[in-house]
């Protein structure tokens, strides 16, 4: 585990300064603090297969450790055990347990999606919400996944189909053109963006920030802007849309919402 | 904007200005050893 001041030394200069120019020097400092070590095991337990009490019991006859998670109770943080033990499970290879960061089973959450309802995931792969939610709806209703990359959409396919997820039709394509191939369609939308993944740095792991830079960030901004509104025509009147992204910068997050409260409401 | 009613621990509003427009009603989860840092924000079309 590095020091706060260790983790400002390896992660990229101009990140280290917005950070501080966005938050108080104690948020900032915790930010980083939060950024000087590998993350703990998480998965969630797929609901269309198995069920969170059968897991724990499980888990206790391996001596897998776990915690339960306050906000989520088909959730597991896994204390003695990494992914690749996990893998080697036939709990996961069957699909009963799906590994996925705690926070990216939030927006998910936030959604709040019902049986029979009609979403969109604008950008799917590798499908870890999109199987969530699945989940969520019982296998009820109708999921258009769409996922731009050829490659990712095949991992996207495979996880549904692992996840014996029935309720899902995979499309690839633009996320741009949603809005106009399905004006106002959907009850709920999530578009949890592409993003510069500043909140998914790990100073020990220079992969998970040697990408970023000012410029990556000013590019992605513009093409959230267009899925923004692109997924804002895609919502019936009423609907509900949740935004996400694993980033922690203006450009990419309130400056988006700016910009798309300004024009619609 | 609509409100998020998740208790995420550590979480803090997405924006620290109460503006008309109502982004402090986003969260911003802070990395930890458990969590990544994550942004969301709920919108409801009127």
């Amino acid at each position: 585990m590095l020091s706060v001041m260790e983790v400002k030394k390896k992660l990229p200069k101009d990140f280290i300064e917005n950070l501080y120019e966005l938050h108080s020097p104690l948020v900032a400092d915790k930010i980083l603090a939060g950024m000087s070590g590998k993350r703990n095991t998480t998965l969630r337990v797929n609901t269309l297969k198995y069920n969170i009490q059968d897991l724990m019991r499980y888990f206790r006859e391996i001596n897998i450790k776990f915690e339960r998670v306050n906000f989520y109770e088909d959730a597991l943080i896994i204390k003695n055990a990494n992914e690749k033990d996990i893998q080697k499970l036939e709990i996961y290879e069957k699909g009963y347990v799906y590994l996925q960061s705690l926070s990216s089973m939030v927006p998910p959450l936030v959604l709040g999606v019902k049986e029979d309802e009609n979403i969109l995931d604008m950008a799917s792969a590798p499908g870890s919400k999109t199987t969530q939610i699945s989940a969520m709806m019982k296998n009820t209703g109708h999921i258009i996944a769409n996922e731009l990359d050829k490659i990712r959409c095949e991992r996207l396919k495979f996880n549904i189909e692992n996840q014996g997820v029935k309720n899902v039709e995979v499309i690839n394509g633009y996320g741009e053109k949603l809005g106009e191939k399905y004006p106002e369609n959907f009850d709920r939308i999530l578009l949890d963006t592409p993003c510069s993944g500043e909140g998914r740095f790990i100073a020990e792991i220079p992969g998970t920030y040697r990408n970023w830079s000012k410029r990556t960030v000013k590019d992605l901004s513009k093409i959230q802007r267009k899925l923004i509104k692109s997924g804002y025509n895609a919502l019936k009147p009423g609907g509900i849309m949740v935004y996400s992204t694993c980033t922690l910068n203006l450009k990419e997050n309130k400056n988006i919402l700016k910009r798309v409260l300004e024009n619609f409401n | 904007m609509m409100e998020i009613d998740i208790k995420v621990k550590g979480a803090i509003p997405g924006d620290s200005l109460n503006t008309k427009l109502g982004i402090e009603k986003a969260i911003k989860i802070l990395p930890t050893k458990e969590m990544e840092g994550f942004f969301v924000a709920k919108l409801k079309k009127i």
